[in-house]
């Protein structure tokens, strides 16, 4: 039943986005697809594709936060944990190492 | 083509130019390792491995990338050696298969995701995330980490991958699947994503 609702609403959202029968509407599997592409490589009319889709279709909606959740705690685990990994000491014998080879 | 003056100065090993490249490069290349859960003790070891390769190969730099692209790539090709002889590789999924077993042939969910901010939140999310990274091939945390966290052009993810960018976003797809799985599983069925 919800899987019929939804095609109705796809094909009421086509039809009415589209009016002359240009293909406008995005399936859930192009949103997604479409979501991870960076902002910089979207045209308009896909931005604004994007945007009606996500609008109306709560479920990519949910995909769509449950990406950006994920996104930020990753960010926030690699960016503001201490690594663990002596980054200085690293620097420096590399430095050492790199300088101290170098052919006259 | 290659800067001439960047060239020169990675030729001649300059100290400080050195110094400034390996200070902004290597905090890069740590967290693309530890995305990839190398252990903090190899971490240092493959570093160490990029850079060699990359001065004994430097005349195939030819600019096309960024150095730090580059450079990634380099390192991209040591996680994969080291995993693969710690017998730690995971297998990479069919990008086909995934699509297929997540949609309809129609393009619609075949298992929707539900509401993540119900009870989900973002510290819960970080006590986990590392442990649930093991699950993702080198592929996947590589394009995942340069994606979320360095924020990197997909043109330069692509190259340091060997992927197009259609299959690059599959991967990123894939790898937020696995992790909202497994992200699941730890936090609760009946809590995370429900």
């Amino acid at each position: 039943m919800r899987k019929k609702l939804r095609q109705l609403w796809h094909d009421l959202y086509y039809k009415m986005a589209s009016p002359r029968g240009e293909e406008f509407a995005l399936t859930c599997k192009h949103a997604v697809e479409f979501m991870e592409l960076k902002n910089d490589k979207k045209t308009w009319r896909l931005w604004l594709q994007l945007q009606l889709h996500l609008s109306l279709c709560s479920v990519c909606g949910f995909y769509h936060r449950t990406s950006r959740v994920l996104g930020k705690a990753v960010k926030d685990k690699f960016q503001n944990t201490p690594s663990r990994v002596d980054v200085d000491g690293l620097n420096q014998q590399l430095l050492k190492k790199f300088t101290d080879s170098k052919k006259p | 083509m290659i800067d001439q003056k960047l060239l020169t100065l990675l030729q001649s090993r300059d100290p400080a130019f050195l110094k400034t490249l390996f200070e902004e490069v290597n905090p890069f290349l740590i967290r693309v390792s530890l995305a990839n859960r190398i252990d903090k003790e190899d971490v240092g070891e493959l570093i160490h491995q990029t850079w060699e390769t990359f001065f004994a190969n430097l005349d195939q730099f030819e600019g096309r990338s960024q150095l730090r692209t580059f450079i990634c790539g380099i390192l991209f090709n040591k996680i994969r050696e080291h995993r693969r002889l710690q017998k730690r590789m995971v297998p990479e999924d069919d990008m086909q298969k995934v699509m297929d077993s997540s949609f309809t042939p129609d393009g619609w969910w075949k298992v929707e995701p539900a509401d993540p901010y119900k009870v989900m939140e973002r510290q819960q999310v970080a006590q986990f995330i590392e442990d649930c990274m093991d699950g993702l091939t080198e592929q996947q945390a590589t394009a995942f980490v340069m994606t979320e966290v360095e924020d990197e052009e997909s043109g330069d993810i692509c190259k340091v991958l060997g992927v197009t960018s259609s299959h690059l976003r599959v991967l990123i797809f894939r790898a937020k699947e696995k992790l909202r799985k497994c992200l699941n599983g730890k936090l609760g069925s009946e809590k995370a994503f429900r």
